[in-house]
């Protein structure tokens, strides 16, 4: 958190070398793994082993493109970290609020992340923007395209996804 | 009044529809019509909404646009204030009364909002959240011609939203009264473009990230307008790493494990 903040208001950084640190504290502080298996819920056991590096790689890929282009439009938004919760199951989860200097509740976002210990350190597992939990939201996505087509559909529409994206970032 | 005759025979017929959701398992039990809808309405967005919206960016200025967001803004305060009393949250009502009548005096007809200044922040509010905090269920996800995602309590909203505007009331000449809505709806649907992006970056099926984003932000309004913790979908952060039991590969988890007992995927089994 502390460390993307000094990075986002960096004028002398470009758009995709901002992109390019904050991927890279996020690849630190995110817990991909645990990402794709709760995004997948159930369906992570019919998942056969060689495809679920597969899968992980090209969700961390989207994932951090779709995230990381809300970096770009970053300007002078304050983020406060507005306590820290420990959860039943033992995660805690920490809400901040974001937005301009000053703004009210109505012109900022509410964004919570939930943390799980992973060995010696938290890990990101989720992040829930004003109450609309990622990791929910995936796995709906997941669950009905998967029932469509299987993993092989949900593979291929996530590196189409990717390409396109790739694309556009050129 | 003919009219509250209608709207009241209205909220009842939601109501009713509301009542008969039956399965909590399945919140979108008509996702074949609704994909249809939604599909047509995405077609319409496209064709016609999409492009007058840029146009509507590009030839005004963003000053122009925050002042017309801002007077239709303080239009929908009867609606947030009369939702404010009906949830019994009087501080946040008397709040917007205030924010209400100095935006549209001092404020010239709420083209200026000088009450965010004065500590009376914008808030926003509907009868489908009042409803809500009376302790209604969303009930089935329905996506609505035009409209766009609501659920069956929600299309509740609507009639109360309509005859709460004061463009109902006043008595204008239709054409004028139809131009303001029209110019309402471009304006909305300009301060949304920014999501529809994101949407069309992050969703892999455009169709269940609009449901699911629709239902988990309202479910966390109303928790927020009733004073209460968002509570998490169950089984939504259990880890199924080495899950060999359980069900027939649903994506609900079912009154699972206590989660307390289930601090690690390896003590999970």
């Amino acid at each position: 958190m502390r460390e993307v903040l000094t990075i986002l208001p960096d004028a002398n950084l470009s758009p995709a070398e901002k992109r390019g640190q904050v991927r890279d504290v996020a690849y630190a502080h995110m817990d991909f793994e645990t990402i794709s298996r709760l995004s997948m819920g159930r369906n992570w056991r019919d998942v056969p082993e060689p495809k679920r590096a597969e899968f992980i790689e090209e969700f961390r890929i989207h994932m951090s493109a779709t995230y990381g282009s809300a970096i770009d439009r970053y300007t002078d938004e304050d983020i406060t970290v507005t306590g820290d919760r420990r959860e039943v199951n033992g995660d805690r989860t920490i809400p901040t609020v974001i937005g301009k200097p000053g703004a009210d509740r109505q012109n900022s976002i509410g964004i919570d992340y939930r943390l799980r210990r992973k060995g010696e350190q938290w890990m990101v597992i989720d992040v829930s923007v004003d109450g609309v939990s990622m990791v929910a939201n995936f796995r709906s996505q997941f669950q009905s395209i998967l029932a469509q087509g299987g993993i092989d559909r949900l593979l291929a529409l996530l590196r189409e996804k990717n390409a396109t994206t790739r694309e556009s970032l050129k | 009044m003919p009219t509250r005759t209608l709207i009241v025979l209205a909220m009842l017929a939601v109501g009713a529809l509301a009542g008969c959701a039956a399965d909590p398992d399945n919140p979108d039990p008509f996702e074949r019509s609704n994909r249809a809808i939604y599909w047509l309405n995405d077609s319409v967005d496209r064709a016609v909404f999409q492009p007058v919206s840029e146009a509507y960016v590009a030839v005004t200025p963003q000053p122009v646009r925050t002042g017309i967001g801002n007077a239709f803004g303080n239009l929908t305060y009867p609606n947030v204030i009369l939702n404010d009393f009906l949830q019994g949250n009087c501080r946040q009502g008397w709040s917007d009364v205030g924010r209400m009548a100095v935006n549209s005096t001092i404020g010239l007809l709420g083209i200026f909002d000088v009450a965010t200044d004065w500590g009376m922040p914008a808030h926003a509010n509907d009868f489908g959240i009042t409803l809500g905090v009376w302790g209604l269920d969303a009930g089935p996800y329905t996506v609505l011609p035009l409209l766009g995602p609501s659920s069956s309590r929600d299309a509740a909203r609507i009639p109360v939203s309509i005859v709460t505007h004061p463009l109902f009331w006043v008595p204008i000449p239709c054409a004028v009264s139809a131009g303001l809505r029209t110019l309402d709806a471009v304006d909305t649907r300009a301060r949304i473009e920014p999501a529809l992006q994101m949407r069309e970056r992050a969703a892999l099926d455009p169709y269940v990230f609009t449901r699911e984003a629709y239902l988990q932000y309202r479910r966390a309004r109303v928790a927020e307008a009733a004073g209460k913790p968002l509570a998490e979908a169950p089984g939504l952060y259990d880890d199924h790493e080495d899950d060999a039991q359980g069900a027939e590969g649903d994506m609900e988890d079912g009154p699972a494990v206590p989660a307390a007992t289930a601090p690690s995927p390896e003590a999970a089994e």
